[in-house]
């Protein structure tokens, strides 16, 4: 009971004596001196504590409309209308003086006619119990006076009333409100005849630490299991997140990043990695193209033999000179290649990067991807080698089972496409491409023919997976929701 | 990538071994061609483009009981002589100048071979054949047609009946209405004339790439067949051919020459011994490496490689070497991460962009990730003009052009989240273009009830403070921002940016009731004025 005592906030403190006498809100918060969202918090935080239970009943009350407000403070029209005949007056002249509407009028001459209140003729004159109605409260007023009422309490004749009011035009209304009262539980009927201590601290404040005010008292126990506000931290986007810990791979590995620009051109591509000029991939349903053209680097005569002696045809350098966003990061595999000197290997670069295709979006389609490429330039580096970087790559990413099989690119030989085996799935599923450069790409690039191992991947399954997106559309949605709540990415690698 | 279908006991029979399905499986896929389904009577496999010969179940089998060990080595197949010829007209040499073609005699059409002829023709057609431009193949029955052949071109009111027609068309009313002609249509709208095979008789033969004749369609009763190839490309017209007739030959059938072709002469390679070890990482002997290729279907005579007509594939000794790593299988290398010793390093500019992105999480600010595609309508919103470069084919409207700022998506991002929590404080780092040029940019968006320049500012001030860099901001007008409230942000005299509060009519345009201030600066001046 000392500890409960001790957690009551000063609001608590305030409210719990009034619950003694008052049982619903609205006494509460006159005897409390409270304002409403005050005690609610404060009766909130007692239930919390299990001290008392909010009922809440529902109940129709009777409350005046806009018309109703009015004349409650400037009397009913009826009663203006008999007020001005001290003599008969016309209709108009009626309507002048007492300062009535169209309506007014007439829906007083109904009531004062039923009522035989005034006599109609040429001019309309006031009877004697028209005279009498003057003095005299009526029902209607007395009830619009005793506004709000709760409907299920009327009595007979206000029930009477009542339905007489509602036929009149907007004078009264209902309206469903919600009523609150407190029942205290058995610990809170014996925690209202304890003396509440007072002298508990609030906050810590700086005036308090000087002075040493704090000293021999206690702090009011403070409820920490309650639900706090939300915050938002900033943070780097959920993409962002995975892009780094990727690169941290590679740059473990001794790895160097290689970058290259989004708007390439089809030679850097395509015809520099051996894709010949009448491949599928270069159509415009696949790839996105720019208005314009670049101009070719030296190579270009290198690779223009390449494509001509092995793919025996004609190299059209105009394609070649086409601008493309970029459908691959191995296009950057392909310049870092052609700028490198004897004197640079052995070499190992990594990049990471967007790339585009030209598709429509769906859930399971973008036009935008990110992409991780890597390449191993050594006069000694061979297939084996090939695989083993593939297998600590996947490793780190979190695939403890993949597979290699044989696969085509025209850029590689052997070609390698890797599956990973997906857990939750239980499914093999296809996961990048990988190879070693065929001489026709690296000899025009780098000038001699050592092997170049290679490998590219799309990043976005792996990201989705991880995060437990389905939709591929989420990755570029910017929903901040999302963003805000979404975990941050944390693997350890092994 | 082709799909083709395969009848699973035909190809059991023709492998003349029944393997159980999980190692058939394996078989196929470690040989280099991907299994996308497999029930008791199917299997849909995609097959790489280098690999046209595998296009049928025929070239499957073939491949597969030699990689299985069964029938290892490299395959013969008789060609006979004949008289069968053909003339080519000169004409056609400006609209389909490549010409290859075969007969075959004693065939056995029943319905599954059928299927597969068929299967194997439109797969060539699609891949190898590049959708009929490249190359294009038609199949006859041998016995309507009279020899000699002639090749030659019509003009476009030559008529004849299409297959699949009751009457005659002309060759224009075939591109109109055929579906065949529609959808091919597109390969001869640059000519005059278009391709046509004649017989002695007149009688047509077909439309090259378009369709055959009803006369000489091929039936179930059909034992002997002519098959024509033309393109754009005489290598790759013979090649096709020499994939369909050892195909065709593997089913028993005999094949003939037309014009003395084909010849299936077989390519000649050297391989080298140590080239391939020092690839593979592996240390085989002559024996073992010839073992291995006759396991792909080759031959070994010391170090000469002969290579079958219909591995069109084969272009280089690396080609060769990749035979045997599939051979040897993918499955058994060993993996090693070699020691080579070189020094990691990431790029200067990606370590100036993420730190930067550090510096504005530490401000409480959400990071943001948009498409760098956009469109004219949304970059209209802005209500200030800037060129936009654009795509030449979208697929899509939403996204036509390349961006040229990043304050529009961010704008659109806040559009999108109006029904969530405020404040919504916001920033991006992305690559912009300027015309051709591309520019690593950053915006910052501050929305919220009580944002307005001075808080922007104190962001852009607190970031450059971080930087160890000075910057001015002078006066500017700039549409997308309130007179009076925008500057042009400069470093070393230069104007490297913008900063102010986001214009009434801007936000309206984003539907937005909350006011936003909000900077865009060009990361790599920034970069350049570092140090």
């Amino acid at each position: 009971m000392d500890k409960l005592i001790q957690s009551l906030h000063p609001l608590e403190r305030t409210v719990l004596p009034t619950l003694k006498i008052h049982k619903d809100l609205d006494s509460i918060i006159k005897a409390s001196k409270l304002s409403e969202v005050e005690v609610m918090r404060a009766l909130q935080w007692l239930e919390n504590k299990n001290i008392l239970k909010i009922n809440q009943t529902l109940k129709e009350i009777i409350e005046l409309d806009k018309h109703g407000e009015i004349y409650i403070k400037k009397g009913l029209p009826e009663k203006h209308f008999l007020k001005v005949l001290e003599k008969p007056l016309t209709l108009n002249e009626i309507q002048e003086k007492a300062k009535l509407d169209k309506d007014e009028l007439n829906s007083c001459i109904g009531i004062l006619k039923r009522d035989n209140l005034i006599k109609l003729g040429k001019k309309i004159s006031i009877t004697k119990e028209g005279k009498d109605y003057l003095k005299t409260e009526t029902n209607q007023e007395k009830f619009l006076k005793s506004l709000p009422l709760e409907k299920s309490k009327l009595t007979k004749e206000q029930e009477s009333t009542y339905k007489e009011l509602k036929q009149r035009k907007q004078l009264i209304q209902t309206e469903i409100k919600k009523l609150r009262t407190i029942e205290l539980t058995p610990l809170g009927k014996k925690l209202i005849t304890q003396k509440l201590e007072t002298d508990l601290l609030e906050t810590i404040t700086t005036s308090m630490l000087k002075t040493k005010s704090w000293k021999n008292k206690k702090f009011r126990r403070f409820d920490i299991k309650g639900v706090v506000p939300k915050i938002y931290p900033g943070k780097k986007h959920f993409v962002q997140q995975s892009i780094e810990y990727i690169k941290k791979i590679w740059l473990d590995m001794g790895f160097k990043e290689m970058q290259g620009p989004l708007l390439e051109s089809a030679f850097w591509n395509f015809d520099a990695l051996f894709v010949p000029q009448d491949h599928p991939a270069r159509e415009m349903q696949d790839t996105f193209f720019i208005k314009g053209t670049r101009e070719l680097p030296d190579k270009a005569k290198e690779v223009k033999q390449a494509h001509e002696n092995s793919w025996k045809y004609k190299w059209n350098p105009e394609l070649a000179k086409k601008l493309v966003l970029r459908t691959h990061t191995t296009a950057v595999s392909a310049r870092t290649l052609a700028n490198l000197k004897k004197s640079d290997l052995p070499a190992k670069f990594f990049s990471v990067g967007k790339v585009f295709r030209n598709e429509a979006v769906d859930w399971k389609h973008s036009f935008e991807f990110t992409q991780v490429e890597g390449i191993v330039i050594d006069p000694n580096a061979n297939f084996q080698h090939l695989l083993g970087f593939l297998r600590a790559y996947y490793k780190k990413l979190g695939f403890d089972r993949i597979k290699f099989l044989p696969a085509y690119f025209p850029y590689t030989e052997m070609s390698v496409e890797v599956r990973v085996y997906n857990k939750e799935k239980k499914q093999w599923v296809e996961a990048g491409g990988a190879g070693i450069f065929r001489p026709e790409v690296v000899k025009p690039l780098l000038g001699i023919d050592i092997p170049v191992l290679a490998w590219g991947q799309g990043m976005d399954r792996s990201i989705l997976d991880y995060y437990g997106i389905k939709d591929l559309r989420d990755l570029h949605k910017n929903d901040l929701k999302q963003i805000r709540d979404m975990k941050v990415w944390l693997k350890c690698q092994q | 990538m082709p799909t083709i279908n395969i009848n699973k006991q035909s190809l059991l029979h023709l492998t003349g071994k029944k393997l159980p399905d999980d190692i058939l499986k394996d078989r196929i896929e470690m040989l280099g061609l991907s299994v996308e389904s497999m029930d008791e009577k199917e299997i849909e496999i995609e097959v790489y483009p280098n690999r046209p010969d595998l296009l049928s179940e025929e070239g499957l089998a073939r491949a597969l009981t030699s990689f299985i060990n069964l029938k290892p080595g490299f395959r013969k197949y008789k060609v006979n002589k004949s008289d069968y010829k053909y003339k080519i007209d000169s004409k056609v040499k400006e609209i389909r100048p490549a010409v290859a073609a075969a007969v075959i005699k004693k065939i056995t059409l029943d319905e599954n071979t059928l299927i597969s002829i068929m299967q194997l023709q439109e797969k060539i057609h699609t891949t190898h054949g590049r959708n009929r431009r490249k190359v294009s193949v038609g199949v006859y029955d041998l016995d309507t047609i009279k020899f000699p052949l002639t090749y030659t071109t019509k003009p476009t009111s030559f008529k004849f009946t299409p297959l699949e027609m009751s009457k005659q068309l002309t060759l224009s009313q075939i591109l109109q209405h055929h579906p065949k002609g529609k959808d091919y249509a597109h390969l001869l709208k640059d000519f005059k004339e278009y391709p046509i095979w004649l017989d002695d008789n007149n009688q047509v033969l077909s439309m090259p790439p378009i369709i055959n004749s009803e006369e000489t369609k091929v039936t179930d009763r059909t034992k002997n067949l002519f098959i024509d190839c033309t393109g754009l490309d005489q290598r790759a017209v013979e090649q096709a051919i020499n994939i369909i007739v050892c195909a065709l030959a593997d089913r028993g059938a005999e094949i003939y020459q037309v014009n003395n072709f084909p010849t299936l002469e077989s390519q000649k390679m050297k391989l080298n011994l140590d080239y391939a070890n020092k690839l593979l990482g592996l240390k085989l002997n002559k024996s073992e490496i010839k073992e291995l290729l006759e396991k792909m279907g080759m031959e070994v005579k010391e170090d000469i490689v002969t290579i079958p007509a219909y591995r069109t594939d084969i272009m280089h000794e690396i080609d060769l070497v990749e035979d045997i790593a599939i051979s040897y299988g993918y499955e058994n290398f060993e993996e090693i991460i070699p020691n080579i010793a070189t020094i990691a390093q990431e790029d200067p500019k990606e370590v100036f962009k993420r730190k930067i992105a550090e510096i504005l999480t530490g401000f409480g600010l959400l990071e943001t990730n948009s498409f760098t595609l956009t469109s004219k309508d949304e970059l209209n919103k802005m209500e200030n003009k800037v060129e936009a470069l654009e795509i030449e084919n979208p697929s899509n409207e939403e996204y036509n052009v390349l961006r040229p700022w990043l304050l529009p998506c961010l704008m659109k991002t806040l559009q999108l989240n109006k029904h969530h929590e405020y404040p919504q404080n916001i920033f991006e780092i992305g690559t912009c273009f300027d015309n051709k040029k591309e520019i690593a940019k950053l915006a910052v968006s501050l929305c919220s009830e009580k944002t307005d320049f001075t808080a922007i500012k104190q962001i852009l001030d607190s970031l450059f403070k971080s930087l160890d860099l000075d910057y001015k901001i002078e006066e500017v007008n700039h549409a997308s921002f309130v007179n009076g409230r925008v500057g042009k942000i400069l470093v070393k005299g230069k104007k490297i940016g913008y900063i102010g509060e986001t214009s009434p009519k801007v936000l309206s345009n984003y539907d937005l009731t909350m006011p936003v201030s909000c900077f865009e600066i060009d990361l790599d001046e920034l970069l350049c004025n570092m140090n």
